[in-house]
């Protein structure tokens, strides 16, 4: 069974590790990977491709070594291979601009300062996971439990009977 | 007719020969109508006078040397006016002085009646003579004019007379009397045939030189006649608070001192010779004489004034933009102390955030520490290790790749979710995974959890500790109590670069920078904050420059060298460089290449660094090394100067020297 990846994109370790262990109690169903740097996240996302997961969400700094995180959320959204995925803007650093961009060329799903809210972050990581099985009519049995199992399970009929 | 009075001439000089030369000329005109008495000074010339006047004589002119009284002109003239032995006597100066000093003084007391100049001309002393007794007698002594009719003809009298009349009846006509009468004549023609019209009125008037530097009319004074301008260049200036200020050069026209008259003859501004000067001074009465004997005296003298008054009043105009452009100076200078203010404000702000910051900083860190002592107490010795292990754990930590590389490989032999909790419990390799697989899951979750706890202490720990690291960064960037900072015998300079990239981090963002270490810095006598300000602004501005187009590739050095006897720090960057032309001007304040764009430090950056350099004896340049552009300082080891005594700059703080902690 292919696991269902949310991708944290952040160059500090303890800011990436505090919002690693945040997600953590997302559910056993919902995996989460690291990556530090664009270059980092390109290579983590064409690993699990290569494993036969599934990447469902980005969250990802704004501010990162070389290309930004808002680059990053733009070229995603240009990638033919994720038309349904999800992307979270987690920064202490984005400028107006680079968040209009984001917005406008990457679909931002959702801006989020730090500090983070926890709860908030778990939240939003669920709602929007929530959306992108939806959207990506992916079998929602292993995620109805960690997810947001009615809507879900809504969607899933809706789509069992087409009227 | 009374024969019998006795009219007598005065001679008064100090100076024999001109007594001499000017009683035969003066004689041979009156031709025994009258006497001509001499004395040698103005006490003298008042005693005769009085003596003549006892016995019912008239003493009508008199003529007195300017040039050599032992008092000055100025003052015999004016002490045999005050002395009012002689209340009716016309005076005529005579001089060859090109100094006129104290001539306004004796003009404006109406004790000077006319000048002649020295060596005069039998016509120009004829003339004189015959202006000043026509108009004495038809005053003072009508009976008497028939003494004269060799010197003084009828129309000679008539015009005495009209003189005599018309100043009885309107001294202050010239003003009632304007009607201007402007025609397309140039100014310069107008004004000669001004001094022509006055010529023929006034029989030639005398001229006089007025050297440079003369005060010819002082401000606020009586005015009691005008210059007619004849060559040379006359100042005006105006007294104000703030000194003298030249209102017209140039623009001052021909006519000096009328438009006081138009003022009550009270002299609105200074005139003062810029050049040899020559003039004509027109007593007021002389001027009133003139306007009636002539008409066309007064519309040319309408013309001349109006031709001065206009350009004057283009020179107002000028004035005007030049207090524009003042304006516009001040309020640009305004504006750079704004932004000094607000550069000093930045430094306040900087301190004041450092102060509030410490102190949580501080807590923080501490309370890390007993959280860790506090949960190795509580543990069971087992956990407590993990905890303490994971907490212990540094810089070895594998990347997210390694990490992700390390997952892949246990999963091969794992389950791929068993292999993402055995990596949490701490496995880091194949075998450390395979011995904790053997584990019971609670052990696993125990094992996970305690590991977990370590490394989320050390994270805590590391982000206070990096928090604290900014603070000191801060608190050493931001201005001290004094102001001043402090001196230090042995400032590490690789340290305060060290302090100066921390404080910079954020900005860095693309650009890779290198620190390149060319040989071991010896310790040097200075201002450690001041110097890490130096590093902050040098390398923000390269960050800017390599930044500031697309060109770059974006790298910076931060290269540091020993010289005999001296520290060097270079900052290199490889953005687009300073035009040639525009390498002099870098340091100085408000400069910047980045039109309309505010920079780093408000444009003060770089001057602030030449600052700082400079009150450490040091040297600070920029150049261009192939297509990188090179800023250069060097800093004794041991300052020449107490660098201690530098007095504060205006426009910057000099920040504050608390050492920075690494």
């Amino acid at each position: 069974m292919s696991d269902l990846v949310v991708l944290v994109v952040e160059d500090e370790a303890e800011v990436r590790s505090a919002v690693v262990r945040d997600l953590a109690d997302l559910g056993a169903a919902i995996r989460v990977d690291e990556a530090e740097s664009v270059d980092d996240a390109e290579a983590a996302i064409e690993e699990l491709i290569a494993a036969g997961d599934h990447l469902g969400l980005v969250v990802a700094d704004h501010r990162l070594p070389g290309r930004t995180g808002v680059d990053l959320l733009v070229e995603l959204h240009a990638d033919t291979r994720f038309p349904h995925l999800r992307k979270i803007l987690l920064t202490g650093q984005a400028g107006h601009g680079d968040t209009i961009r984001a917005i406008n060329r990457a679909a931002l799903d959702h801006y989020l300062a730090k500090p983070w809210d926890p709860e908030e972050l778990r939240t939003v990581v669920r709602e929007r996971l929530t959306d992108h099985v939806v959207d990506a009519h992916l079998d929602p049995l292993p995620w109805l439990g960690d997810l947001d199992g009615p809507r879900l399970l809504e969607a899933w009929a809706r789509r069992a009977r087409p009227d | 007719m009374d024969t019998q009075r006795e009219i007598v001439l005065l001679v008064v000089s100090p100076v024999a020969e001109t007594r001499d030369r000017l009683q035969r000329d003066l004689l041979e005109l009156v031709g025994g109508a009258a006497t001509v008495g001499s004395a040698a000074s103005a006490a003298d010339a008042a005693a005769l006078g009085r003596g003549v006047m006892s016995e019912g004589g008239v003493v009508p002119v008199a003529f007195l040397d300017f040039d050599l009284h032992p008092e000055g002109g100025a003052d015999a003239l004016v002490r045999l006016h005050d002395d009012g032995a002689l209340p009716a006597t016309r005076t005529v100066v005579v001089t060859k002085s090109t100094s006129l000093h104290g001539v306004d003084r004796a003009l404006r007391s109406g004790a000077l009646h006319g000048m002649v100049t020295a060596p005069w001309s039998t016509t120009g002393l004829r003339e004189m003579l015959e202006a000043q007794l026509a108009t004495h007698l038809v005053e003072h002594a009508p009976e008497l004019l028939d003494r004269f009719d060799h010197l003084l003809d009828q129309h000679d009298r008539e015009r005495a007379e009209q003189r005599v009349a018309q100043r009885r009846a309107a001294p202050d006509r010239i003003e009632q009397r304007t009607h201007p009468l402007l025609d397309d004549s140039h100014d310069d023609e107008v004004e000669s045939e001004l001094v022509a019209a006055l010529d023929r009125a006034l029989g030639h008037p005398p001229r006089i030189r007025i050297s440079p530097g003369t005060t010819m009319i002082e401000s606020g004074d009586d005015v009691g006649g005008i210059y007619v301008v004849l060559s040379g260049v006359v100042r005006l200036t105006s007294t104000t608070d703030d000194g003298e200020v030249i209102l017209h050069e140039r623009s001052t026209g021909a006519i000096i001192g009328l438009l006081s008259l138009a003022s009550r003859r009270r002299a609105l501004l200074t005139c003062t010779s810029v050049t040899d000067v020559l003039a004509i001074p027109v007593t007021l009465e002389q001027l009133a004489r003139a306007v009636d004997v002539d008409p066309t005296v007064g519309s040319l003298l309408n013309r001349v004034l109006i031709a001065s008054l206009a350009r004057r009043l283009r020179r107002s105009d000028e004035l005007q933009a030049e207090l524009d452009r003042s304006l516009a100076a001040l309020s640009e200078a305004r504006a750079q102390l704004v932004a000094n203010a607000r550069f000093t404000t930045l430094g306040e702000l900087s301190a004041g955030m450092a102060h509030e910051l410490n102190n949580p900083a501080a807590a923080l860190q501490r309370a890390i520490d007993h959280i860790g002592r506090d949960t190795s107490d509580l543990l069971a010795p087992d956990d407590a290790e993990v905890v303490h292990a994971a907490a212990a754990s540094t810089s070895t930590e594998p990347s997210t790749s390694e990490r992700r590389a390390l997952r892949r490989e246990i999963a091969r032999h794992f389950d791929a979710r068993l292999a993402e909790r055995l990596i949490g419990a701490g496995a880091d390799d194949l075998a450390s995974a395979t011995e904790l697989a053997a584990r019971t899951p609670d052990e696993l979750e125990r094992l996970t959890t305690a590991r977990r706890l370590g490394t989320t202490l050390r994270d805590a720990e590391r982000a206070a500790h990096r928090v604290q690291s900014l603070v000191d960064s801060l608190r050493s960037y931001a201005r001290g109590d004094d102001g001043r900072g402090t001196l230090v015998n042995d400032v590490d300079v690789e340290r305060t670069i060290d302090s100066a990239l921390r404080l910079v981090a954020h900005r860095i963002g693309e650009i890779s920078v290198e620190r390149e270490q060319r040989a071991e810095l010896p310790p040097i006598v200075g201002r450690p904050g001041a110097l890490q300000h130096v590093w902050t602004n040098l390398i923000t501005n390269a960050l800017e420059a390599a930044t500031g187009d697309g060109s770059a590739s974006g790298t910076l050095v931060l290269r540091t060298d020993a010289a005999p006897g001296r520290v060097v720090v270079e900052v290199e960057d490889d953005g687009p460089g300073i035009p040639a032309d525009l390498l002099e001007r870098i340091f100085e304040p408000r400069f910047t290449t980045k039109q309309g764009r505010v920079s780093f430090g408000l444009g003060l950056g770089l001057s602030i660094a030449r600052q700082i350099v400079g009150d450490h004896d040091g040297t600070i340049g920029v150049e261009r090394r192939g297509d990188r552009t090179v800023f250069r300082v060097e800093l004794p080891i041991e300052s020449a100067t107490d660098v201690d005594a530098s007095p504060e700059r205006p426009g910057f703080s000099e920040p504050a020297l608390e050492e920075a902690d690494v």
